[in-house]
């Protein structure tokens, strides 16, 4: 943390170097964030390129450097609020097919089975988002897919911890009950 | 009273000890701390959501290029096409509240007035005509055309001859 701390500093003053270091570090994590919202990745990967670049442009309003994860993804959670913004107002003037995205492909060189899993795994996902409610949606994916602590969670979202953890635990008991995405998890796992 | 003895945790009271188990209450917690079923049940729901990670990490698709933006300088034809894009919708803004509000100079005068101004250009012009030729007629001069020509006060040579004029003169004698 204290490394990513000086970095933030260093890319303040202007040093390219510590800000390419920030990029590479978080890039993957917020790709994976965006992807998981969005489930579509061309649109995934231009979102992730203009987070980074609202990132560039305003690094210098960051204030406390020990915090610069939490608005890395409030920016990250923001753009991808604008983007189904967007996409629902086009989708009202026509031009755009669905709400919904249509892929969810890789483009790995892997078997057969093994995409199918992936499919099935990003269809039940999604199958238990819609169960959920906003926040509780956003908490969950937060917390068991982005990885991310209550605390930090409750720092991006702007919300008092207790809150994060009362979403949390209505999601878990929507989760508890859904049980072919239990089954499958089960299964991964064996 | 030995752990067995007592109630297991419920489900709703398991899952408070996966967010914060700082929440449950001493009794539970107590239970919790010593009972293999309950810890059991509990590792079970974290090994799901470990698993929900794990296949996020493993499903997520391989990016096509790299993210890192390449260049945020501002460039000329950016601002450009900004400006540019500013001044259309303007007009475009111009065009519309005209449009609605009936605010184009063609609007401007009433239809009366526009017929009047048409019916004095058509008087003038005809005058125009009648003073060019050197004729009088009571006519207008589109229809001295289609009328018969003793309506023009003109001599003509043949009719002079056959008929001369002092003939046609009433005498008043």
């Amino acid at each position: 943390m204290n490394q990513i701390s000086g970095w933030v500093r260093e890319a303040q003053s202007g040093n390219r170097y510590a800000l390419n270091q920030l990029i590479d570090h978080y890039q993957n994590d917020i790709f994976r964030f965006v992807y998981y919202r969005i489930h579509n990745q061309a649109d995934a990967e231009d979102l992730t390129q203009d987070i980074f670049i609202q990132v560039i442009k305003r690094i210098n309003t960051v204030k406390d450097h020990t915090l610069f994860k939490a608005w890395l993804y409030r920016l990250a959670s923001n753009r991808v609020t604008d983007f189904f913004r967007k996409k629902r107002i086009l989708f009202f003037m026509g031009t755009t097919k669905d709400l919904e995205s249509e892929s969810c492909e890789t483009h790995d060189d892997h078997s057969p089975e093994t995409e199918i899993y992936k499919k099935e795994f990003t269809i039940l996902l999604k199958a238990f988002s819609k169960d959920l409610s906003k926040w509780e949606r956003e908490i969950f994916l937060m917390r068991f897919i982005d990885d991310l602590e209550v605390k930090e969670i409750a720092q991006i979202l702007s919300k008092n911890e207790n809150t994060v953890k009362t979403h949390l635990y209505r999601a878990l008991q929507k989760f508890k009950k859904h049980r072919k995405f239990r089954d499958f998890l089960n299964v991964a796992k064996g | 009273m030995s752990v067995q003895e007592t109630k297991h945790l419920v489900d709703d009271t398991i899952l408070w000890t996966l967010i914060d188990p700082s929440r449950l209450e001493e009794n539970d917690s107590q239970h919790f701390n010593k009972c293999q079923i309950c810890q059991e049940k509990q590792a079970s729901f974290q090994q799901e959501l470990n698993e929900i990670k794990q296949l996020s990490r493993k499903c997520l698709p391989v990016t096509t290029r790299n993210l890192r933006p390449v260049s945020t300088q501002k460039t000329v034809p950016r601002v450009f096409f900004r400006v540019k894009n500013a001044l259309a919708y303007a007009c475009m803004i111009m065009i519309c509240i005209g449009g609605v509000f009936g605010l184009w100079p063609t609007q401007d005068k009433s239809t009366d007035q526009v017929a009047m101004e048409q019916a004095s250009n058509f008087i003038e012009e005809m005058m125009d005509v009648n003073q060019q030729n050197d004729k009088y007629s009571i006519l207008p001069f589109t229809f001295q055309y289609i009328v018969a020509d003793e309506f023009e006060v003109m001599s003509n040579p043949f009719y002079d001859y056959v008929f001369p004029i002092s003939t046609l003169e009433i005498d008043d004698s």
